[in-house]
């Protein structure tokens, strides 16, 4: 739990396991995550409030949602292994200026989700495979109207359509 | 003749008497100070105080007897307080105080300090640098609390 406070670190390797939120972060700024597996909790990694938070090269699997971003600016989700998670692989919900890049997303009911309220988003050279919907930008509203980007990703459903790459 | 006679008679007199009351002085310049103190143990033995050397040894006394019960009033933990104690406590307790609070300073010190390498429990809050060198089963409850930024979490 990182409560209210900055430039907080968790290194790698390790695990975090059967917990509400493997990684809660409410209000804080500059956190950084890398090099551990997050499995088994109802949210692996649950922000809110949270500024420029950096989520990279971590396992994340068998979460109900791997990656939750609420009302958050900055974030950076790269170079994750997501699989199993049942819900969600990454959700945003009123999320602005993220960028979601070069994650593995397979195995779950929405491999990557957008609410209406998250804008300027970036989301790039991602692998969301094996998903009910792999990439879901607002349930189908149209990606110049929340202003995401959605770039190079390999992936085979989208919503709306057209979000994969080669499709 | 006779003035002669007569005036070297009054100077031995003069002379003699001279010397008679120096040496009386002598001896009773050696006698004061054992007489001075005979009276001082003989008054504290119970003799009224009517003098002012009473006054001088009972002044002291107070001081010394004193901090002896504030001492035992603190280690019993009571908190025994009054008004002949109370100058006393200003001079006697800021030194124990400080002595104190320096002595708890430096016991907290290494714990509040960032950068301490330490271990944490379920629940604690934590901040600085933090080595985690075995499994923590936090099963329904918080797992670490983050307290304070630049915090760096190593985990096992």
């Amino acid at each position: 739990m990182v409560p209210n406070v900055d430039n907080v670190v968790v290194n790698g390797p390790g695990s975090l396991s059967n917990f509400q939120a493997g990684v809660l972060l409410t209000g804080a700024n500059g956190f950084k995550i890398s090099s551990v597996i997050l499995s088994n909790n109802q949210i692996g990694t649950f922000m809110t409030g949270a500024d420029n938070a950096q989520v990279q090269q971590n396992i994340i699997q068998g979460n109900s949602i791997g990656v939750a971003s609420h009302s958050s600016t900055g974030a950076a989700i790269d170079s994750n292994l997501m699989n199993g998670n049942l819900l969600a692989g990454i959700t945003f919900v009123n999320t602005q200026q993220s960028n979601i890049g070069m994650n593995n997303v397979v195995g779950s009911q929405n491999g990557v989700f957008l609410d209406g309220q998250s804008k300027q988003n970036t989301i790039s050279a991602n692998n969301v495979l094996e998903n009910v919907i792999d990439l879901n930008n607002a349930n189908g509203l149209p990606t110049n109207i929340n202003a995401n980007q959605y770039v190079d990703n390999s992936c085979e459903t989208s919503n709306p359509s057209g979000l994969c790459i080669g499709r | 003749m006779n003035q002669r006679n007569t005036t070297r008679a009054i100077l031995a007199v003069v002379i003699a008497a001279a010397l008679i009351v120096s040496v009386g002085s002598l001896t009773a310049l050696h006698t004061f100070p054992a007489d001075a103190t005979k009276p001082k143990h003989n008054d504290d033995n119970g003799n009224d105080n009517n003098g002012g050397d009473n006054v001088v040894n009972t002044l002291p006394q107070q001081p010394q007897l004193a901090p002896l019960s504030m001492e035992t009033a603190a280690n019993t933990g009571g908190s025994v307080e009054s008004d002949d104690v109370a100058t006393l406590q200003q001079q006697v307790q800021p030194q124990q105080q400080v002595q104190a609070q320096q002595q708890v300073q430096a016991q907290q010190q290494p714990d509040e300090t960032p950068g301490a390498s330490t271990n944490a429990a379920c629940g604690q809050v934590v901040s600085g640098v933090v080595n985690l060198t075995a499994n923590l089963n936090c099963s329904g409850g918080d797992g670490i609390i983050v307290g304070g930024p630049n915090t760096v979490i190593n985990m096992n």
